[in-house]
């Protein structure tokens, strides 16, 4: 296979890649932080 | 994940088409296979910066906060595109037209332009916090923004340039099958959008609502 074809599509993948990564990581951030948010909510709803 | 299916069968639909289907061309060779990724990732790209233009509009008329975080979904992953088309271009232009970066081609310079623009929504909005004013902004500046879109379009129509016309008003000038694979990977890249569209605006929104239930405990504290 040409060498720039190659590169062309690899690059292709692995921005499409680095992307899906990044959104992986955000949502994890959030489910985590709603998560905590809920348990706090929860807690003070008991306490009062 | 249930779009993860037709995605998958679209995204090897479309690499065959680009390998197999087309021919090679004649002048280019092998690395003119490069073209129908570059032009599907241009089309979605001025496709997500359209759906930005339009969301401003919805949510200067509506003021509904869901309208900024689709606006912004949307020119992030228009941002994505840009980039994919602003990195696969140099590699195709080094060995054609013998520079990775031809300054003086009006295509290439307006689509660096559309890239810094949509930069620059991003820089703005971590520069305001969150809210009206921030959504405010945002809107009046992806409807701005978004006129660099028919620029880019028709700039090799306007400008000298070396990038070739591909589709005339009579027609195109690709043999059958190459427009085909064209066509297939601009489908393929499109459903590719809505599915991190209807991701990302997801994740925008839970944040909103992460951001809500902090105010809220913030309140009972005080």
């Amino acid at each position: 296979m040409n060498g720039y074809l190659f590169a062309g599509y690899a690059v292709i993948w692995t921005i499409l890649l680095v992307y899906l990564l990044y959104l992986n990581k955000k949502q994890r951030q959030i489910s985590r932080r709603l998560r905590s948010l809920s348990d706090s909510i929860r807690h003070e709803d008991l306490e009062e | 994940m249930w779009l993860l299916v037709p995605l998958y069968v679209l995204g090897v639909v479309a690499l065959w088409a680009a390998f197999i289907h087309a021919p090679t061309e004649r002048q280019m060779g092998e690395v003119q296979r490069i073209f129908y990724f570059h032009v599907g990732a241009a089309w979605t790209a001025f496709f997500a910066f359209f759906i930005v233009f339009v969301a401003g509009i919805l949510y200067l008329w509506r003021r509904s906060p869901f309208w900024d975080e689709f606006g912004a979904a949307s020119a992030e992953i228009g941002v994505v595109f840009t980039t994919i088309v602003l990195t696969t271009g140099p590699i195709w232009a080094r060995p054609i037209w013998n520079t990775w970066w031809p300054w003086g081609d009006p295509r290439v310079t307006t689509t660096l332009v559309l890239w810094l623009i949509y930069v620059a929504y991003f820089i703005l909005r971590s520069s305001l916090p969150e809210g009206e004013k921030r959504a405010r902004f945002s809107a009046v500046f992806g409807i701005i923004g978004f006129i660099d879109v028919p620029i880019v379009f028709l700039s090799i129509r306007w400008w000298r340039t070396i990038h070739p016309i591909v589709i005339t008003r009579t027609g195109n000038r690709l043999e059958p099958e190459m427009f085909q694979a064209m066509i297939i990977a601009v489908v393929a890249f499109t459903f590719l959008y809505f599915a991190l569209l209807f991701l990302r605006t997801g994740m925008r929104l839970q944040h909103t609502v992460a951001e809500e239930m902090a105010h809220t405990l913030r309140e009972r504290s005080e």
